[in-house]
Formats: structure tokens, C-alpha cells, sequence
């Protein structure tokens, strides 16, 4: 009685093991039936020579698999995720294999489109932005013609005109909140660019049009205050700022009442801002993400959103979130409550120990590729739930196109993924 | 050297930027060249606007027209000649419903014909068999709204065992079935017979008050609940309740 029982269970951790390994076949389940004890110490050879070559992660099984998918595992099934499972995370230093990643998800999402049958779609169609520093991007246009490639010189945007259906008074408080974020004004001059807004957007009411910032850079200077008044100190500051932006390379994309925001919505768009300044940059990229967020809050339409963003502390830096007069930046607050509006947000970063908690907290996937800042593998392996110290000493010996992810649901043990080569 | 160079990128945003329109900014003095020019090409500013117009209701297909119209800040005149310009182009179609039961009559909506979707290069939304404008528009209304008052697992055009039904819904632990009645009076019964066994409350909502009188002279009440668009929107519990009472009288019979 106990040998039959042995040999069952022999059978079974033999099973179980060959399961493990993609092993188990006809040949193989005959072996076990028959010599259950042989078969188990060749599996048992094979998993240790195996270890001498596969890193300490686990190997997972087929649930890692999704619609969009992206990588392969060290067993080689394909790694992929669904849409609703909303915003990743993607830290690596510079040359691992990030825009790839990035690359390949987005040509994934545009190949899908193609062949979302119309009559019975099995996806909501997708719609592409991209934030990049880079013109690596634009071999997207191979898989789709349709993507405009926006430089800053040829569109027109007005960061005034509110989302269609949203109050101007609720998009004074969005906008003035990336403005200070923006340009690194207080909660005072905030006060006074949203008394200004207020009164500046009555006066356009009647009009059939929305002010733009020359309006309000124009009204704001013509407001007069005496010189010691500290009033005058944040007419000061809010015009140094728009001034600065109104006289720079920007300046003609803001001459409008309307601009082309609202048909970038339906638009596959890459934006390319490396030749903006930095505070450009951040506000840009603010402004169109809290733009599409609140869009897409108010307004439920069949559209998912795919946002890239290739230097996501742009947005998402924890400093941001660490300033006491300010509270949570609109853009975090909107972050967590976007999963129902169908946006999915992927989020670059060469170190993530600088991203706030919003994005940490709200990623379902958290990719890491080679980081050479321990801070930042440190800060990774927490997030990740890397314990084992052989585990967290292979994230110091990452290859290039090699990662450690580790979803939220599913599979939830870090696992190693390579990503396929792509030429960018 | 990318195959994508400057050069092909600015082609290819020139064709895109196209179909985008903008509206300048707001100068109280136009200098009397300006003013030529704008007039000099009223037609493609209309277009371009008709596009504005139709994209919104792509995006927003249940805004009212009046609502549209001050959401993009059209004025009455000008949103009056683009609704007429896009309607006599056979982009959309114009209904007229009452969704919320306030009083003032009928909201215009608009609803995107298939040209219409091609307009704005999107691709058509599939639309049932036979489905009219206002149908179609009712069963996306549905979709989206009734989450809001409490129902889930809201599907259009949904298939048990065989038969369709225009809307369903579950509520609690009820399977809820909507037919939407236009004007085909007679084969709602046939609907309202081969739904019956397939769900605990079957509702027959009607587009205005005419069609619904005339439909409870057709189909007796122990059968379904017949109602207008905005009492079943604004009072679902208590049409539910008024339904299972129906029922449950008709098992006692």
C-alpha cells in the first residue's frame, strides 16, 4: 500500500516538474506511468543543469500571455498584456532596450487596429501618443502612414480652450495646476493667474471665443498694482513666465482661439520635444496628457488611448509631489482615476527612484531592465517584490533587451523576459 | 539616412493637418485684408467647421445639437447653417427625442450616417439589420447610461438562445429585456412573445407618448411594461417593481 502511494506521488511531482519544463508529451507521460523514479531523477538532472543556466527567477507559465504582446520568457512562452490592464512601468538606464520595448508595444497596437474586424471588433480601437526625445519613433509610420509627427512648428494649440463639455472654470483649476508645476510658481500666484483666468474668460464669454495665453499675457500687464504691493510681486512672476514662453520658439503654435487639440484626440501622434527647454517640456506634456485625461473623463467615447511617454519625470517626478504648498499634481490625482476612460499610460524612465508614487502605486506592470544606479535597482527590487539575493544580485548582471517584469495580477512572481531585436 | 525624413514627415503632416481646422485668436480690430481673406473662402471655413461639428459627435454622440453647439463655440446662426449644410450632405441624420422628461419638447440629436464616419475617416459603427437612426441611437444611449442608474452587464443587440433583444441588462439579480419601439407597432408584440421566457422583466420603451399609447392597445400589459424613453431613464426601480407585480399577478391567474 505505502509503495503504491510513493509511486503515485512520484508520479505526480514527476508530472508537475515535466509541466514546469514545456516537457510533458506522450513519450514522456508513458516514461512516468512505467518508471516514474528514472524519469524523475533525469528531470531532476535536467532542471540542475538547467539552473546552471537560467537565471534565479521564476519560470512562468502560459497566463503571462496577452493581446498585446511584447517579449518572451527564459521558457519562451510569448509575455503580453491585455487592455484594460492599465500603465506600465519601464526603467532602464540609456541603450537597454526601453524605446525597443516601447517600439514594439506601439506597433503591436497599430498592427491590432488593422485587424480589429469592424463587424465584430474583439478590441476597442486604439488611438497612439507619444511623448519622445528621439526621432527613432517615426519607423512607426511603416506599420501606419497615418500618425502625425507634431515638431511644434506646424500645429496650433491654445492650452486655454477647455475640453469639449468641461466647465472653464473646472479647466482654469487644471490648467493653473500644471502652470505652477510647470514653471515653479507658488500657490500665491496661482491665486492671481486663476483670479485673472476667471475674469479674462467672462470677458470672452459673449465673444465665441477662448483667450489665449498672448490674451492673457496682454491682460495681465495691463493690470495695474502699486510697486510695493506684493500683488505685484505675482503679476511679476506670472508674466515673466508667460513671457518667456510667448517669446520663445512656441510662440506661434499658441496664436489661436481654438486650436487642433481636439482633433489630435482621434489622431495617432507623436509628439518629438528634444529641442524644447526643459520647463517647455514638462508643460507641453502636462497639458496635453491632463487635456486627453480630462477629455476622457467627461466624455466616454470607443477610443483606447495608448500614452508614451519616453522621459515620463516629465509629468511624473516625485519632486512634484513632494512640494507642501501644493499637494498632489492634478496630473497624479487624474492618473488614478483614468482606468475606467480606456487610457493606458507607459511610462520611461532612466530612474525610477525620482518617480512619484502615483505612477508606482498605479502600474500593473513593472519592467526593469539594466540599471547601473543602485538607488534605482534598490528602489525596482521593493517595488517588485525581489527578495532572494540571488535574485537581486542577477538585476546588477541584466544584457541588454533583458528584463525583470512582474505584473500585478496573473502571474505575480518576477519573472525574466528578453525582448526581441528591432530596428529603430 | 531614415526613411522618414524631415522632408516625408512634413508631407505626410501636411496631409493630415488637412482635415484639422482651428479658429484664430479673438483681435477686436481686423485689418481690412484679413477680413477679404476670411470672406474670400467661406466654403472651405465651413467644411472645415462641418468637420469640427462631426468629429463631436463621433466623439460625443449624445450631447444635444443646442449643447454641441455652445460646447464648441458656435453661434446659434452658424451652428443652424453647418447642422443644415452637414444634413443636406447626408452626413447625419437629425432626430428629435425627449431623453430627460423636462418639459420645453423635443432635443435635436444627430447621429452619423455611414458617409458621415467617412468624412471624418473613421470607421462606421455596425448597426443591426433594419436599425434606424433613432433606434440605433437609443440602444447606444442605453449602453451608456444605464450603468449609471444601477444596471450592469448593459449589451446591445444581444443573443439568447437564438433571438436578439434590442437592449439587455441585468439589475440585482434580474435579467432585465428592452425592446425599443419606433414606430413598428405590430412586430413588437412578436418581440415582446419571444422574450418573454428569456428574461425576468421585459420593457417596451417607446420614442414619444403617441407610439407608446398606441402600443398598449396592442400588447397587453401582463406581457411587458410599456413606457416612454425618460420614465424608464428616470424611474427604473419603480417600472421594475410594477413589472415583477405584473408578473407575479399572472402566475397567480
Amino acid at each position: 500500500m505505502e509503495n503504491i502511494l510513493m509511486k503515485n506521488l512520484t508520479q505526480i511531482d514527476a508530472v508537475q516538474r515535466l509541466l514546469k519544463a514545456r516537457a510533458l508529451n506522450l513519450e514522456t507521460a508513458r516514461e512516468v506511468l512505467t518508471n516514474p523514479e528514472e524519469i524523475l531523477i533525469k528531470i531532476q538532472n535536467f532542471e540542475l543543469a538547467q539552473s546552471m543556466f537560467k537565471s534565479p527567477f521564476a519560470l512562468p507559465d502560459e497566463s503571462v500571455d496577452g493581446l498585446i504582446r511584447f517579449a518572451f520568457t527564459e521558457n519562451n512562452f510569448p509575455v503580453g498584456f491585455e487592455l484594460p490592464e492599465c500603465h506600465t512601468l519601464l526603467a532602464g538606464q540609456t541603450g537597454c532596450g526601453k524605446s525597443t520595448l516601447l517600439r514594439i508595444i506601439f506597433d503591436q497596437a497599430l498592427m491590432l487596429n488593422k485587424i480589429n474586424n469592424n463587424e465584430s471588433p474583439f478590441m476597442d480601437e486604439i488611438v497612439c501618443w507619444l511623448f519622445v526625445k528621439a526621432p527613432d519613433m517615426r519607423s512607426l509610420l511603416e506599420t501606419e502612414e497615418n500618425i502625425l509627427i507634431v515638431n511644434f512648428q506646424n500645429i496650433k494649440l491654445n492650452p486655454l480652450e477647455p475640453p469639449p463639455g468641461m466647465n472653464v472654470m473646472e479647466w482654469t483649476n487644471v490648467f493653473a495646476d500644471f502652470w505652477i508645476q510647470a514653471f515653479g510658481l507658488y500657490e500665491a500666484s496661482k491665486g492671481f493667474l486663476i483670479e485673472c483666468l476667471e475674469n479674462l474668460y467672462s470677458k470672452y464669454s459673449t465673444l465665441g471665443y477662448y483667450p489665449s495665453l498672448f490674451d492673457l499675457y496682454y491682460y495681465v500687464r495691463a493690470m495695474k498694482f502699486t510697486a510695493i504691493s506684493r500683488t505685484a510681486r505675482y503679476q511679476e512672476s506670472v508674466l515673466n513666465r508667460l513671457g518667456g514662453l510667448l517669446k520663445s520658439s512656441l510662440a506661434s503654435i499658441f496664436d489661436c482661439s481654438r486650436g487642433h487639440v481636439n482633433n489630435l484626440i482621434n489622431q495617432h501622434t507623436i509628439f518629438e520635444i528634444p529641442f524644447l527647454a526643459t520647463e517647455q517640456q514638462v508643460f507641453i506634456v502636462n497639458y496635453l496628457v491632463s487635456y486627453l485625461f480630462c477629455f476622457k473623463l467627461i466624455n466616454e467615447n470607443a477610443l483606447r488611448h495608448f500614452v508614451g511617454i519616453d522621459d515620463s519625470n516629465t509629468i511624473f517626478d516625485s519632486s512634484f509631489e513632494k512640494r507642501p504648498d501644493m499637494g498632489l499634481p492634478i496630473i497624479h490625482q487624474l492618473l488614478s482615476t483614468i482606468r475606467k476612460s480606456k487610457i493606458n499610460v507607459f511610462a520611461c524612465t532612466q530612474t525610477p527612484h525620482q518617480i512619484g508614487a502615483a505612477l508606482h502605486s498605479n502600474a500593473f506592470a513593472k519592467i526593469m531592465f539594466s540599471l547601473s544606479n543602485g538607488k534605482d535597482i534598490d528602489f525596482m527590487q521593493q517595488g517588485m517584490g525581489i527578495k532572494e539575493p540571488e535574485q537581486q544580485a542577477y538585476c546588477f548582471k541584466l544584457k541588454p533587451r533583458e528584463a525583470v517584469i512582474r505584473f500585478a495580477s496573473r502571474f505575480q512572481e518576477p519573472f525574466v523576459i528578453n525582448i526581441p531585436e528591432v530596428d529603430l | 539616412m531614415s526613411l522618414f525624413d524631415d522632408e516625408f514627415v512634413k508631407q505626410n503632416n501636411k496631409r493630415i493637418l488637412s482635415g484639422f481646422s482651428f479658429q484664430p485668436r479673438y483681435k477686436p480690430e481686423p485689418k481690412q485684408e484679413e477680413v477679404k481673406q476670411e470672406q474670400s473662402n467661406p466654403q472651405s471655413q465651413k467644411s472645415a467647421k462641418s468637420q469640427d461639428v462631426l468629429l463631436d459627435i463621433y466623439n460625443r454622440f449624445d450631447v444635444q445639437s443646442s449643447k454641441r453647439s455652445t460646447d464648441l463655440g458656435l453661434s446659434a446662426e452658424v451652428a443652424n447653417k453647418i447642422y443644415k449644410h452637414i444634413e443636406k450632405e447626408q452626413l447625419v441624420e437629425k432626430i428629435s427625442l425627449n431623453v430627460t422628461g423636462k418639459k420645453g419638447g423635443l432635443s435635436k440629436y444627430h447621429v452619423l450616417t455611414n458617409k458621415g464616419y467617412e468624412a471624418i475617416n473613421k470607421k462606421p459603427i455596425k448597426r443591426s439589420g433594419g436599425t434606424g437612426a433613432k433606434h440605433f441611437f437609443l440602444q447606444r444611449y442605453f449602453k451608456k447610461h444605464l450603468p449609471e442608474k444601477g444596471f450592469s452587464n448593459v449589451e446591445v443587440e444581444k443573443n439568447l438562445e437564438g433571438k436578439r433583444i434590442d437592449v439587455y441588462a441585468i439589475f440585482g439579480e434580474l435579467r432585465i429585456g428592452i425592446e425599443i419601439c419606433i414606430t413598428t407597432i405590430k412586430t413588437e408584440h412578436l418581440n415582446v412573445q419571444k422574450d418573454f421566457d428569456k428574461c425576468d422583466c421585459i420593457f417596451v420603451v417607446c420614442s414619444d407618448k403617441k407610439t407608446k399609447q398606441k402600443l398598449e392597445k396592442e400588447i397587453p400589459e401582463s406581457k411587458a411594461v410599456i413606457c416612454v424613453v425618460h420614465e424608464f431613464l428616470n424611474a427604473p426601480e419603480e417600472l421594475i417593481k410594477r413589472a415583477l407585480d405584473l408578473k407575479r399577478q399572472l402566475r397567480i391567474v
